[in-house]
């Protein structure tokens, strides 16, 4: 993997609420950690076939536990707007630790009143919600985690 | 959503009932192109629409009602409609594979619709960002896009559409901006088949182009139409504080830009009104 892409992904975890986030891409594997109450991130680099760490503190001056098994992220299909309910005041689709299914509607993205509802692409727990309501989101960015 | 504002049953408004024999004839060598389905009642057609595309659908089909009792536009927003004096349609477009990301869909389908209207002898038509058809600075017609999902390897859209075609004196949809209609803004008002059908030839030709090139060759025509250029606006979305500014002009993907304080803004979404001076 280039360090242009490893620099974004850093980018990408760093302006996210995620706190790790692990992209396999052939043989190579990136896992990328953030310490809660800084912006620093460290990253590393391992064959896809090596076991993955435990959590990747070595250098962290005050580590802090990361989970494990980051879960599946559901990312932005496009640069937009985020909201958690189909019109103001109503009821949001999705809450936190509810149990979502493949195909269930979970937010709406909007840009200049094109209104895209993105549905979760897996079953699970939902465990985070990364964006808050209203907020501009970008292409590709990660929306919620499910597990 | 109840709709407050039907006028069920003022036959005078009616004129030629919607019928896709003659929606057909009057699309001619484009006819083939459109499944037409013409339905006598729906809650919302793009609800309805959608429910069709995930069913499966056809590309380019299109659902026209003659009455809407829950129409829907930006937000949960109601769109009034009038039984007999408003078209509404929707219209599902599956995009090839390689088409741009859509975000300046809905800007480019206001310049189609204003297209359209042009043709039918409706004259100095402007679009409110982002695509909103104003008529003397009321509206006339609005349009909702939303996106489905399903396997289809290209964006899905499904296209809202609805035209204020002979409205009661006594209309008043309490919305933000008053409402116009085609019986007041054309020289001859056509028929609801007819406009349908030019409307839908002038999406179809404008989609086509829209899957090729993206937003770019609509931008000159959408900057052309804008309603307010140059003037004090005020955009009010619902999680951050109104912007008040002078409207400058849209990026290169729509996204509309006001000039106010600390700057250029750029924004993506939410309510444009024009300032009123006190």
């Amino acid at each position: 993997m280039d360090l242009r892409k490893l620099k974004k992904l850093i980018d990408l975890v760093q302006e996210s609420g995620i706190s790790e986030l692990e992209v396999t891409e052939g043989e190579e594997r990136v896992r990328i950690a953030k310490y809660a109450g800084t912006a620093h991130t460290a990253a590393s680099v391992l064959p896809a076939s090596a076991p993955v760490p435990a959590p990747a503190a070595a250098a962290a001056p005050a580590p802090v536990p990361v989970q494990e098994a980051p879960g599946h992220v559901v990312k932005s299909p496009m640069v937009g707007t985020f909201y958690r309910s189909a019109a103001p005041g109503e009821k949001p689709f999705v809450e936190l630790g509810q149990v979502v299914e493949s195909g269930q509607t979970l937010c709406i993205i909007e840009a200049m009143k094109l209104m895209n509802e993105i549905e979760s692409d897996a079953s699970g727990t939902l465990k985070a919600i990364l964006v808050e309501n209203g907020q501009p989101v970008e292409f590709g960015q990660p929306l919620f985690v499910i597990e | 959503m109840d709709n407050e504002f039907m006028f069920i049953g003022d036959r005078s408004l009616a004129g030629e009932a919607l019928d896709a024999d003659r929606i057909r004839a009057a699309l001619g060598a484009a006819a083939g192109r459109f499944q037409i389905l013409v339905r006598e009642r729906c809650v919302s057609t793009n609800t309805e629409l959608r429910e069709l595309a995930e069913a499966g659908a056809s590309h380019a089909s299109v659902l026209v009602c003659e009455e809407q009792t829950g129409g829907r536009g930006r937000r949960g927003r109601p769109w009034h409609s009038v039984r007999g004096g408003s078209l509404t349609f929707s219209l599902l477009w599956r995009f090839p594979a390689a088409t741009p990301a859509p975000v300046g869909l809905s800007l480019a389908i206001g310049v189609a619709v204003a297209r359209a209207l042009d043709d039918l002898g409706v004259a100095g038509l402007k679009l409110k960002w982002p695509n909103d058809v104003l008529h003397c600075g009321r509206k006339l017609a609005g349009i909702l896009v939303e996106l489905a999902s399903g396997t289809h390897p290209g964006p899905v859209a499904v296209i809202g559409v609805g035209v204020n075609v002979a409205l009661p004196r006594d209309f008043d949809p309490s919305g933000t901006i008053e409402a116009t209609d085609i019986a007041g803004a054309a020289a001859r008002r056509p028929s609801r088949n007819r406009l349908l059908a030019e409307l839908l030839r002038s999406l179809g030709r404008d989609l086509d182009r829209y899957s090729a090139e993206g937003f770019a060759p609509f931008r000159s025509d959408w900057v052309r139409r804008a309603a307010w250029m140059g003037e004090r606006v005020r955009l009010v979305s619902e999680f951050a504080a109104p912007l008040e500014g002078r409207l400058v002009g849209i990026d290169p993907d729509g996204a509309l830009l006001v000039l106010g304080e600390g700057g250029v803004h750029r924004l993506a979404s939410g309510e444009l009104s024009l300032r009123r001076l006190l």
